[in-house]
């Protein structure tokens, strides 16, 4: 399931139009997974989105990842393949069971899902408090680091550094 | 300009309902009612979303006699409670404490911390200190109800829910919460702005 791309409308704000999602995280047992969505980047929606989090003093790659989607998915006859904004400062972790309901669109090649992946690392590390669980950071940070194998990427050219994370004393 | 209504920010996660009301009934000591797992949900989902426009659960919120009420996780608990009065089995996480008046639930199987966010966390204590506590007063749940209907944000945001007869509205939920959190302004417009992605 993960680098598998779905098509789902997950939030009511989507008006039951759905985007794609890239499952970035699955969890053991069959439980639940996390996904980043995407929008055309000519989206009005999503544009405001980018220009609410430049305000609030996010930079761009901590915002989204920019790739053109017919590069690194081979999308089913009929269905538009296009230039997108991934949001990776947008994750969420919902239930297999969710996104299997969706529409399979293909796997996303290992070179598009590792830009989508570390960059997702590096937004997590600047977000204080962070969105995900050291659980969850650990195991995105293992998968990374198995795209960077597959994609034949040098270690440390990718990945932000390895910080502790802690919750602090209970 | 009138935002349009979102009464689901993102489908129910029941994993993620039964995480967090596990590690809290663990973390106090506290076996859980229905009334203060459907209590905890809405406040953990309202926290998250007013700090980082994303719930920890999910699901839609209905306004129901007793207050605001998530319905995935009303069904995911009357289906405990059915398999159990019907064959006497327990749901998988939760071992059941029948009172004879109510049941409440004990975990059986607790998360660790780290298998939350601080985000998270920080949510699932606001969210524990609000609810929880306040019901072991002698006029608690009176009190609970006062907070839910009418003496909070939340109780606003289920007001107008109810007069409309439709889930309740982030929209509205924040907007709430604005008025009551002077000085924030910008943030709680960011938030609503987040909210559509």
């Amino acid at each position: 399931m993960q680098g598998g791309v779905y098509h789902l409308a997950l939030s009511d704000v989507d008006e039951d139009k759905p985007h794609l999602h890239l499952v970035v995280l699955t969890f053991s047992g069959n439980r639940d997974c996390i996904v980043v969505p995407a929008y055309s980047t000519d989206g009005p929606a999503v544009n405001d989105f980018i220009q609410t989090c430049l305000k609030s003093g996010m930079r761009e790659d901590e915002i989204y990842a920019r790739l053109d989607n017919a590069k690194y998915l081979t999308f089913p006859s009929g269905f538009p393949a296009k230039e997108a904004y991934w949001c990776i400062s947008r994750p969420r972790r919902v239930a297999q069971s969710t996104v299997l309901s969706g529409r399979f669109l293909g796997t996303m090649k290992p070179q598009g899902v590792l830009q989508i992946v570390s960059r997702l690392l590096a937004s997590l590390q600047s977000h204080s408090p962070s969105l995900l669980s050291p659980k969850a950071v650990k195991s995105l940070r293992n998968y990374a680091k198995s795209l960077m194998i597959e994609c034949g990427v040098a270690d440390g050219s990718v990945l932000p550094p390895e910080e502790p994370q802690s919750h602090g004393p209970s | 300009m009138s935002a349009r209504r979102i009464s689901q920010l993102q489908p129910f996660n029941e994993f993620r309902f039964d995480d967090c009301m596990a590690y809290l009934a663990a973390k106090y000591n506290h076996a859980l009612s229905t009334y203060e797992m459907m209590k905890l949900h809405v406040m953990i989902d309202v926290h998250h979303t007013l700090n980082n426009a994303m719930p920890v659960i999910g699901g839609d919120i209905w306004p129901f006699v007793n207050g605001p009420v998530p319905r995935g996780a009303k069904h995911r608990v009357a289906d405990w409670i059915k398999r159990y009065e019907e064959a006497g089995e327990a749901p998988e996480a939760f071992e059941i404490i029948d009172r004879g008046d109510r049941y409440q639930f004990r975990p059986k199987q607790v998360p660790e911390a780290d298998d939350f966010s601080e985000s998270e966390l920080a949510a699932m204590e606001l969210a524990w200190q609000e609810v929880v506590p306040p019901l072991s007063r002698p006029e608690g749940f009176a009190e609970s109800q006062q907070f839910f209907h009418n003496a909070s944000p939340i109780g606003e945001a289920w007001d107008k829910a109810w007069k409309r007869g439709s889930a309740l509205d982030w929209n509205e939920i924040i907007d709430a919460y604005a008025v009551a959190l002077p000085g924030r302004e910008s943030h709680h417009a960011n938030i609503k702005t987040l909210l559509r992605i």
